[in-house]
């Protein structure tokens, strides 16, 4: 299974949108649409302090009073950030969101978010993999 | 490889989240955190008339400035909902999320919605499935 950097390298998981802790829950709203993804990191200083997700955007209505143009991403965000390293296989980010229950994971490199992993992006790489080795087993069976 | 009735029996059985094309948003979104997931199908009697998700939220009402006490499920809900036959394979199921760009899909046979499986649901099935297909293929070579 390939690891974390090999996905970085072919799937659009580099792509990588940020906000600050400043922003409103409107603008990480409107950025989440606009790119077409689930989750975006919250950057201060350039260092990671949060994640901010559709989920927790969703849950954000039952607190008191809640609105989206006021409300601060600081309010909202994930804190406590699972990351991975890009020497981790696609596997082990299986694994971890899968027991923690997430589907966005920043990846980090020498202390720098260098990209975002995905649910979405992992599924369509084990497709494509797992494809090109039964292809090849095929070929060598049917030589 | 496996069918959707397949996986469903091994998964725990759970009836299908549903709510009414009627509620309110905001009583749908409720019903979403209590059973901890990103959609419902929306259900008039026994009949599918929609799907309604976290995304239609963040993107129809936030997004467009509307009330989730006075926005019905009906007027955000995805009408044209993508389902598929319990006989459907895993794999079939995966390539149309990907596709698609959605996470779930409810299983239907006939009329009846039978459950709804989510990309997590089958994320692990499908890496034990492709395992066992190569670990096959794999012991026919060496054998």
């Amino acid at each position: 299974m390939r690891t974390v950097k090999q996905l970085l390298e072919v799937s659009q998981s580099h792509r990588l949108f940020t906000v600050e802790p400043t922003a409103t829950v409107i603008e990480v709203v409107k950025l989440l649409a606009r790119e077409n993804v689930g989750a975006v990191v919250v950057m201060e200083d350039s260092k990671l302090v949060g994640i901010v997700s559709e989920r927790d955007v969703t849950k954000k209505i039952f607190l008191q009073g809640s609105n989206p143009a006021a409300d601060r991403v600081d309010q909202i965000m994930t804190r406590d950030v699972i990351t991975v390293s890009p020497a981790e296989s696609t596997r082990g980010c299986l694994v971890l969101m899968t027991a923690r229950n997430i589907r966005q994971l920043p990846v980090i490199e020498a202390g720098h978010v260098v990209g975002l992993i995905s649910l979405r992006d992992i599924v369509k790489d084990i497709i494509t993999a797992q494809d090109d080795t039964i292809a090849q087993l095929s070929r060598y069976i049917n030589g | 490889m496996k069918t959707v009735a397949e996986l469903l029996r091994v998964k725990s059985m759970r009836p299908v989240v549903r709510v009414a094309p009627d509620d309110s948003v905001l009583e749908a979104i409720k019903v979403l955190a209590r059973e901890d997931v990103g959609a419902a199908v929306a259900m008039e009697g026994d009949r599918l008339t929609g799907i309604f998700s976290e995304r239609d939220y963040t993107r129809k009402v936030i997004l467009q400035g509307r009330s989730s006490d006075s926005t019905r499920v009906r007027e955000i809900m995805t009408a044209s909902v993508i389902c598929v036959p319990p006989t459907a394979s895993i794999r079939d199921c995966m390539s149309l999320m990907v596709d698609k760009g959605i996470r779930h899909l409810p299983v239907r046979g006939g009329e009846r919605v039978m459950s709804m499986v989510s990309i997590r649901d089958i994320v692990g099935d499908l890496v034990a499935d492709h395992e066992f297909t190569i670990s096959q293929l794999q012991n026919y070579i060496n054998s």
